[in-house]
Formats: C-alpha cells, sequence, structure tokens
C-alpha cells in the first residue's frame, strides 16, 4: 500500500493541475470543516453551504498558497471568514438555541447511554442548551477561538495560525472564554467542580 | 490540545461535551455526494478567482485583548502587551536596523566587557534604543541591580566611543578580559604554543612508542651502539622505524644500561624533535646506505638535552673493531619467532590490501598474490601474481601496493603467504 500523501503534497499537485489530488484534500478534510461550521452558524444546511464554498475558494486560491502553514490551516481560515460572512449577513440575530440546533442533536446522539435514561436524556439535553447559550453568548472572537480550540482540538499554535494572532492571544482568549462560560453557566445552575485555578 | 490546566474548568458535564463536540452524523454516501458537487464546482473554477478578503485573519481584537496575553503554560498576565513580538520580530527589527546602529550596539558591548560590569548600568544608546524600540521591547527589559559601585577615585571614567574606536581592537578585548570576571579566551600566540606543545608531546609518545618497538623486536638483531667518553649517543638504524636513544654515559668505557624508552623519549627536546620531523622525508626514507641518529650533547646552554645528530652509520661503514665497540650485538636470532603468526600475517595484509584492491576497481576479479617476506626484516621480497588479474596494466600498482606490507623480522629466512586481492 503506498504512503499516503500529506496535504502539502495534494495541494501542491492540485496547484499543479491534478483535480484528483485536490478530491482526496476535499475528502480528507470535509467532514472537519463542516463542523466547524456547524458550530460557528448553528445551522446544518448554512453549514453545509459553507463547506462547499470553502473549498471552491480554496481551490480559487491555490496559486497563493505558499506554503508557509499547514493547509488545512488556511482552509480553516477561509471557512472562518466565510463562516463570519455569513452571520453578517443574516437578517436576524438568533434569539437563542433551540431544541432543533444540530449541535443538541449532535451532542445526545453522541451520548447514546443517556438514550436509554430518560432523566438523564432530559438533563443532558438542558446541559447541552445552556451550553450553546453560553458560547453564543461570547463575541464570535472568543466563540470562534473556543469552537477552535475546545472543540475542533487544535493546538494554540495551529489556531494562531488559523487567526492571524500571536499563541499568546490565543491563550488568553481561551482563559477569557471559559471564564465567561463558568459565569454564564452558573447563572443556569450548573457550578464548577472545583476550583477555577487548579 | 485544549488549553492547560490553569484555564478556568466548566462544570464536569459542560467539559466532557465541549471536548471534541461532534457535528450532526450523515452517511458516508452524503459526505461522497457533498465531495463529488465539491469537485464539480472546483472544475468550473479558476486559479486565482477568490478574493484576498477571504485570506485575510479573520477576527477583530477582543475590546479588553489589548494589554492582556497569556503565555503558554501560565496564568494570566496584564503587564504584557497583547501583540507580544515574537522572536523573529525581533530579529526582523535588528536587521531592519542600520549598520551604524549594529556598530554602535556592538561597541556598546564592548565598553561593558571592559568596565567589568563595575559601573552602574547606563541607558543604552540612542541606536540601540531605537532597535528595543522597534521590536517592542524598550522598557521591558529587567535590569538586575548591579553590586555597588566602587568609590569615584577607583572608577576608571568611561572611554568614548571615538577613543574605543581608535584603539587597536586586540589590546581593548585584552584588557578589557584582564579585568573582566570571566576567564579570557586564550590569545592566538598562547594557542600557537599549545599547537607546539601539543605536536611535541605527539611526537615524544610516538618516539617512546617506537622505541618500545624496537627494543621489543631488534634489540638482539640491530642494535648498534656506540658510547662514548664525552658524548652520550643515541643510535638509530635506518631501517628500523623509530630512532634508538641511549641515555648519557656516566663512566668513559663502560657500557651503561639501556635507558627505558619513556625516560629517552621524555628526556629528548620537543623543539629538536619537531625539527627534526619537518626534515624532508626523503632524508629519512630507507637508503642503501645506513645512517644512524647520534645523541649529541649540543651546547651549554642545551646541556642535559639530547639532540639527535644524523650521520653516516659507523656500524655500515666504518665498523668499529670489536674492542671498541661498546656492546657486542645480541646473536641474531635471540627473542625471534620461528616465523610470523597469522595475526601479524593479516595484520600485515590488512594495511596493504586495501590501496592493492582499490588498484582493481572496475573489474570483475582480481590475482591471487604470493608474497615472499625477508625473515630478517620483515619487509616483502617477491611479490607473484597469477590469476585474471595478471598481466594487466593494474599489476605493477598491485604489486607496488603489496611490496609494502611488512611484518616484524623473524628467525627463518623467508616467509610466503598468498593472498587473494578483490576489486573495491
Amino acid at each position: 500500500m503506498p504512503p499516503q500523501k500529506t496535504d502539502r503534497d495534494l495541494v501542491e499537485a492540485a496547484k499543479g493541475g491534478d483535480s484528483a489530488a485536490f478530491g482526496a484534500f476535499v475528502r480528507r478534510h470535509q467532514r472537519r470543516v463542516f463542523r466547524l461550521a456547524v458550530h460557528l452558524l448553528q445551522n446544518t444546511a448554512e453549514a453545509e453551504d459553507i463547506a462547499q464554498e470553502a473549498f471552491v475558494r480554496a481551490y480559487g486560491a491555490l496559486d497563493r498558497f505558499d506554503g508557509r502553514s499547514e493547509p488545512f490551516t488556511w482552509l480553516y481560515r477561509i471557512t472562518v471568514n466565510l463562516s463570519l460572512n455569513a452571520i453578517r449577513s443574516r437578517k436576524t440575530r438568533r434569539a437563542g438555541t433551540t431544541t432543533d440546533d444540530p449541535r443538541i442533536e449532535a451532542a445526545l446522539v453522541e451520548r447514546r447511554p443517556s438514550l436509554s435514561d430518560p432523566a438523564r436524556q432530559v438533563t443532558d439535553r438542558e446541559l447541552a442548551l445552556a451550553l450553546c447559550d453560553g458560547v453564543d453568548a461570547l463575541s464570535a472572537t472568543l466563540r470562534t477561538t473556543l469552537v477552535l480550540v475546545a472543540v475542533d482540538g487544535l493546538s494554540h499554535a495551529e489556531v494562531s495560525q488559523v487567526l492571524g494572532c500571536p499563541e499568546g492571544t490565543v491563550a488568553w482568549r481561551i482563559h477569557e472564554a471559559r471564564r465567561k462560560l463558568r459565569e454564564f453557566l452558573s447563572t443556569r445552575g450548573y457550578a464548577a467542580d472545583g476550583e477555577a485555578e487548579e | 490540545m485544549t488549553g492547560n490546566h490553569r484555564e478556568p474548568r466548566l462544570p464536569r458535564g459542560a467539559e466532557e461535551l465541549l471536548q471534541g463536540w461532534p457535528a450532526p452524523s450523515r452517511g458516508a454516501l452524503a459526505w461522497e455526494e457533498t465531495a463529488s458537487a465539491v469537485m464539480t464546482r472546483v472544475r468550473e473554477t479558476t486559479l486565482g478567482s477568490t478574493p484576498d478578503d477571504l485570506l485575510a485573519p479573520p477576527l477583530p481584537e477582543e475590546p479588553d485583548e489589548a494589554g492582556r496575553t497569556v503565555n503558554q503554560g501560565a496564568a494570566v498576565s496584564d503587564a504584557s502587551p497583547a501583540n507580544e513580538p515574537s522572536l523573529a520580530d525581533i530579529a526582523r527589527a535588528a536587521l531592519a536596523a542600520s549598520q551604524a546602529a549594529t556598530r554602535e550596539v556592538a561597541r556598546d558591548g564592548l565598553i561593558a566587557a571592559e568596565l567589568g560590569r563595575k559601573l552602574p548600568p547606563r541607558e543604552p544608546p540612542k541606536a540601540t534604543r531605537a532597535v528595543l524600540d522597534a521590536a517592542g521591547l524598550q522598557g521591558r527589559i529587567v535590569r538586575v541591580p548591579d553590586a555597588p559601585a566602587p568609590p569615584p577615585s577607583v572608577v576608571k571614567p568611561v572611554p568614548q566611543l571615538a577613543e574605543v574606536a581608535a584603539e587597536p581592537a586586540p589590546a581593548r578585548i585584552t584588557e578589557a578580559a584582564a579585568r573582566s570576571e570571566f576567564p579570557a579566551p586564550p590569545s592566538r600566540e598562547v594557542r600557537r604554543s599549545h599547537a607546539a606543545a601539543f605536536a611535541g608531546s605527539a611526537l615524544a609518545l610516538a618516539a617512546a612508542a617506537a622505541l618500545y618497538l624496537s627494543f621489543t623486536h631488534r634489540e638482539a638483531k640491530d642494535a648498534l651502539v656506540t658510547a662514548s667518553a664525552e658524548t652520550p649517543q643515541a643510535v638509530a638504524r635506518r631501517e628500523a622505524p623509530s630512532a634508538v636513544a641511549q641515555a648519557p654515559a656516566a663512566a668513559p668505557g663502560r657500557t651503561e644500561p639501556e635507558p627505558s624508552p619513556a625516560a629517552s623519549a621524555a628526556s629528548i627536546d620537543d623543539g629538536q624533535l619537531a625539527a627534526a620531523k619537518s626534515r624532508p622525508s626523503s632524508v629519512i626514507a630507507p637508503k642503501e646506505k645506513s645512517l644512524a641518529f647520534h645523541v649529541k650533547k649540543e651546547s651549554a646552554a642545551n646541556e642535559g638535552k639530547l639532540v639527535l645528530e644524523e650521520r653516516e652509520d659507523p656500524a655500515s661503514e666504518n665498523a668499529p673493531p670489536p674492542a671498541q665497540a661498546a656492546a657486542p650485538p645480541p646473536p641474531p636470532a635471540q627473542g625471534l619467532v620461528e616465523r610470523p603468526s597469522t595475526g601479524a600475517v593479516q595484520a600485515a595484509f590488512g594495511s596493504v590490501l586495501t590501496s592493492a584492491r582499490s588498484c582493481l576497481a572496475g573489474q570483475d576479479s582480481g590475482p591471487r598474490a604470493t608474497v615472499t617476506f625477508d625473515g630478517a626484516t620483515g619487509r616483502v621480497k617477491t611479490v607473484t601474481l597469477a590469476g585474471t588479474g595478471a598481466g594487466s596494466p593494474a599489476e605493477s600498482c598491485v604489486r607496488s601496493a603489496l611490496m609494502g606490507a611488512r611484518l616484524p623480522p623473524f628467525s627463518e629466512p623467508t616467509f610466503t603467504a598468498s593472498v587473494t586481492v578483490r576489486p573495491l
């Protein structure tokens, strides 16, 4: 079995006109891009459109990818920009998280054990709703940084490449987002288990 | 990476939910359809069609973000600026500064070294401040308080930059190093003398090793020692790979016990040995005419030191009568092995086989060599080549290489060994 090509290999091949290589790049990252878009947009259909658009835009900008960063961080930046543009262009702001929020569905499906326990299912749903409300209450900057780090699992260095800011700024944003989120959850009756500072 | 342990922790359930929060699940077919749709659109897309604003950093700063940042693995710090310059920024700023500024920084460093940190810290020069300002570091450098300044009478005034520049650099550095708390680097002359001493020591060690071998293997056969009442002599045979030295004789007409090799080597002046080593190799190369090194007391200034003097070997041309000989030569066969050991033969061939094989580079096979060694000298007498490589242009090359093999002397007249020389 031949060794799997790296993202850089695929992007370089796509730059040279190899559309199959870009297809492999799309198939490799479409799930993560979609998840990022869902958490930023809170809407599945919109997230699908943005994810597709992100790949198309990335292809259109291949000539400007200089290889200084990882291709996926470059793709993430395009996704975040497109998502923020979509949020700005909305005519109405969301009043709050509803039960049909795709994030709630995803969280509950992931927690299958709770499905057999109706009481716990209700508890989990309420917690997910509160968490979604708390995340949505954050500014776009803090929310995006938190999603990239906590939800998507990127390192601070990778997030600093996506967002174009120093790692220390990423760390501060994460700290601030968590502090505000904890305060928000405490108003909903979810107190932290221990001290904030370990 | 999801942050460090000092970040505010969320309630347990919320923390678990946040980590790796999934997207709505979709089937593999749905993903494939999405990928196909993307590729359909991609085929209609041209490179360069994406506007630049989609590639720009996406998010604005937080309102209270300025002046706040978190170092990795540290708590929140309000003191450091948000846009803390990275090392790359600092390097770029330093490069952007003019050459004059760089020189001034270097001079400032020289002055600081010269003063040996005995003066209270002073503000960096304007150019240095410019560099620090460009890097965003001005005001962030923590100055460690120095020791109390000495009385003004002791303090040497700070030299002007022009004076420092006009002064020869080595002198400044030496003077500064003398006052510094740190050890000064060795000067070029000191390093040179160290190198000479090292070379001399190495030569002395080599001489000691050679003497040891000489005494071990050739003492009985090759010792050629002449003693003189006034002049201590050390004799070395030209065929031997080393010189044989002898300590000064204490009494005339008396055969002195041979000194230990180490003692002989240690008593030889390093400089003289270096001079002897620097002689042309043709002088040291074996000749038909036998020469010997004699120990000579050079002058009063060199009294106590042994000097090697090359002159024709009296043993070969004007051999003294047996009565004048300081010591009768030992029986030739005494202490010699009857024939060389297998290991000695292998070692002898091993030292020359690589060069012999290199003669056959590009060939498929090589000749079989029959080498005959002379028992008295251990040298090769004849080389006979047979086989595929024989008669080829490389034959003389192989023969010449094999002629360089050496064995310790042995008592039998000759010894013959065979070896197959294969190409590299």
